[in-house]
């Protein structure tokens, strides 16, 4: 009977399910071996590169000198190693325990019973399917040769070498490209084979039987026609007689084709990639970002945009349709896209869902605008969106397809033209203390629990003498109603208390809204905090 | 008081805009254009308007330039005709205020060039705005919500007059006199040097009368402030 150790079997399939240990264990293992996006993995790729280096520095070295007992135990330790990384990444390629429990699963729900032959024919189809990977072949025969019987395959060794590729992403991108022209190479090879063929069968007729002639054997024939179709030409071997020369012309004139056209394979792949290729470095770049903007458009407005996210220090990544926009981006070193932001994927790419804060919407177009805003918050409904409108009826479209925010360039205008006809002071200086002109600011103070602020009076703070003006208090999501001569609901429900008065009590989750230079805020937000931790009890 | 005349040169996207935050204020509004469509939609939203060829500086003179109007808005479509405008208008009227609207980087220098007196950028107005959102989306939200918004607060100018109560007093009680309701944010002074300067910076700096204070605060404590400023001792003096 075979179900007691399926049964067994079953069970410690479920308690690795469950164990937290071995998932963590797995998890490493992923992000130190496979993970693209893991921090640890450039390191242990670097490791390994340096490892690879110093054992094929070894073999060289041994090829005239005697092993010492050192590098016979270097030697030792790099296979285990190089086995150890290779039985990692078997491990890693699925989860056979999973496969496992879901074939128990589905015989206990179909009320069928368990059978594990099948189970473990299918884990050992997905452990081949590993192991005849090109790149696990490859580990494999570096592996090989350091097994004492085989020494004889020491030339093997050499494939330690291509192992490099794993570890070089350049050189993976390089494979990647030359792939796709499968089907040219494929031609070319096919040709050059025929070619080959054809003119070593020729000069083996034709001179095989000639005294003088160099030309013995068919093997002799091959590598003489090979030679001159890639114009190498040593000279060891040449045709002696007219019919032999003739050949040898044809097959001259075939060879210049054959090599520019392969060139032009190679420079054309490479011509047609280089775009893709420099924008996957782009998204490699954008994943080294936290709490970045990415800027959907770079025209007018989103330049402006971005000189001031330059200015406060906050990352982004610009994506523009537009070949000239992105242009005048790269003009700055900026980080930018040439792509269309309507595409998901694309959005996908520069990390909406990853470590992206905020998107701005601000094409020209506001069928673009709302097209990015409804896929950005689709994709992320945490995202904070802002958006454009250039019409006014495409403000609440943006509302509905999910924007936080939407700006109108014109109305704003409008606004702006209505204030400053009447008020041409006042509202200057209120966008100029927005936007932080000459060193004043309008910004937040949070007051920390058990900090100097959190309990106290406002006339005891002494804002005049911190050179602040308290313009309000956002008070805490929450709180109860203080007695204050005004005070104003807010849409998230919290209240704002404008201008409180001395008596007002702070309490801690409030936030200050003073204004001041930028210099004395951060002073009191610093002193706030320091006071908070200070104070914090045991 | 009298009331402002303003004319708004060009009813297409900004005109529009502009047209329709001017009207409910305090000043007579007047649209101008060439375009018979475009003056057709302005008289169906209730503004008055004029059709005018802005090259002719006699229709220009007939429009009321040089005459009654104070303020002129130049939103035609085309940079090239804004500035044409520009210059007729200042040269028909040396003291008219003539604002204008650039839709390019250069072009705010070639319209103060040609005698605008403010240029407005609304991608640049747009872009700081949305940076504001990113870098400080609290304050923009309480401002947008409460002086920009339904709620009573609002921000305002008073302007310090030589009968007023404020003129000698230091700045710091001019706060106090607000009835610790309002703000002072900041005033400009009186002269030729038109820049803002905040009140917390020179606590101890005397008023004069031509000084202009930015206040902040509930409408009604606004307008009393403003009515003090204005008279307070001549009111006593009754």
């Amino acid at each position: 009977m075979t179900a007691a150790p399926a049964h067994h079997l079953v069970r410690c399939c479920y308690a690795l399910a469950a164990s937290p240990g071995y998932r963590r264990t797995k998890r490493f293992a992923y992000d130190l071996l496979e993970n693209p996006a893991s921090r640890l993995r450039p390191y242990f790729d670097m490791a390994m590169c340096a490892l690879i280096l110093a054992t094929v520095g070894l073999i060289i070295h041994e090829v005239k000198n005697p092993p010492t007992p050192f590098t016979l135990v270097f030697e030792d330790t790099v296979m285990y190693v190089f086995i150890a990384e290779y039985l990692a990444r078997m491990w890693v390629w699925n989860d056979s325990h999973r496969l496992v429990i879901e074939a128990w699963e589905r015989a206990e729900l179909l009320g069928l019973p368990f059978r594990l032959r099948p189970v473990l024919a299918a884990l050992l189809r997905q452990k081949w399917a590993y192991a005849t990977q090109p790149m696990a072949i490859i580990d494999l025969l570096a592996i090989l040769p350091s097994y004492r019987p085989l020494r004889t395959l020491r030339f093997f060794l050499l494939f330690r070498v291509f192992k490099l590729f794993r570890y070089t992403r350049s050189i993976n991108e390089f494979a990647r490209v030359l792939a796709e022209k499968r089907f040219e190479f494929y031609t070319l090879a096919t040709f050059i084979g025929f070619v080959v063929f054809a003119s070593a069968t020729a000069i083996y007729i034709l001179e095989a039987h000639v005294e003088t002639s160099h030309v013995n054997t068919l093997y002799d024939a091959v590598y003489w026609a090979v030679i001159t179709i890639f114009t190498v030409g040593y000279g060891d071997i040449v045709p002696k007689t007219p019919e032999g020369r003739l050949v040898a012309i044809v097959l001259v004139v075939i060879g210049v084709a054959v090599i520019s056209f392969s060139t032009s394979i190679v420079v054309n792949a490479f011509s047609e990639k280089m775009q893709t290729m420099r924008d996957r470095r782009l998204y490699a770049d954008t994943e080294k970002l936290h709490d970045y903007v990415i800027v959907c458009g770079y025209g007018r407005v989103g330049e402006v945009v971005v000189d001031r996210l330059v200015a406060t220090g906050t990352p982004f990544v610009i994506i523009d349709r537009h070949a000239k926009n992105i242009l005048r981006a790269k003009a700055q070193a900026r980080l930018a896209i040439c792509d269309d932001a309507v595409r998901a994927e694309l959005l996908g790419q520069v990390g909406i869902t990853r470590g992206a804060k905020s998107i701005l919407c601000v094409t020209g177009d506001d069928v673009t605008n709302l097209y990015i805003t409804l896929t950005a918050r689709q994709m992320n409904p945490h995202i904070r969106i802002v958006s454009r409108a250039n019409k006014s009826e495409t403000v609440r479209k943006l509302r509905l397809a999910g924007a936080d925010h939407v700006v109108m360039p014109y109305e704003i205008v409008g606004l702006m033209a209505a204030e400053y006809i009447h008020q041409p002071v006042a509202s200057m200086a209120l966008s100029g203390i927005l936007s932080g002109e000459r060193g004043m600011a309008m910004d937040v103070v949070l007051v920390a629990a058990h900090s100097l602020l959190d309990g106290r009076r406002i006339a005891d703070i002494g804002f005049a003498a911190r050179r602040l003006t308290l313009f309000g208090v956002l008070a805490a999501p929450g709180a109860v109603q203080r007695p204050a001569l005004i005070r104003h609901p807010l849409a998230d429900g919290r209240d704002f208390y404008f201008n409180p008065p001395a008596a007002f009590t702070l309490q801690a989750g409030d936030q200050l809204i003073v204004l001041g230079r930028e210099l004395s805020i951060q002073h009191l937000r610093a002193q706030v905090e320091a006071s908070a931790l200070a104070r914090r009890p045991a | 008081m009298k009331r402002l005349r303003i004319a708004v040169f060009g009813y297409h996207k900004l005109g529009i805009e502009v047209a329709k935050h001017l009207a409910p204020t305090p000043c007579e509004l007047l649209v101008i254009d060439s375009s018979d469509d475009n003056l057709a939609r302005a008289a169906e939203r209730g503004h008055a308007t004029l059709k005018c060829d802005y090259t002719d500086d006699l229709e220009l003179a007939r429009a009321g330039i040089g005459r009654d109007i104070d303020l002129i808005f130049c939103l035609l479509p085309d940079e090239a005709q804004n500035v044409f405008l520009i210059i007729s208008a200042r040269v028909l009227d040396e003291r008219l205020t003539i604002v204008a609207v650039s839709d390019s980087p250069g072009s705010e220098q070639k319209l103060r060039a040609a005698g605008a007196d403010k240029v407005i950028d609304p991608f640049d107005i747009a872009g700081r705005r949305i940076s504001d959102l990113l870098v400080r989306p609290t304050v923009v939200d309480v401002l947008d919500q409460t002086v920009f918004g339904a709620a009573d607060l609002e921000i305002a100018e008073v302007a310090v007059t030589r009968e007023g109560r404020l003129a000698g007093r230091r700045l710091l009680d001019a706060s106090r006199l607000a009835g610790g309701t309002l703000v002072i944010v900041g005033l400009v002074r009186s002269g030729l040097e038109r820049e803002l300067r905040f009140a917390l910076e020179a606590p101890e700096y005397v008023l004069t009368p031509g000084d202009v204070l930015m206040v902040v605060g509930p409408a009604a404590d606004v307008l009393a402030f403003r009515a003090e400023a204005a008279a307070g001792d001549a009111q006593r003096a009754i």
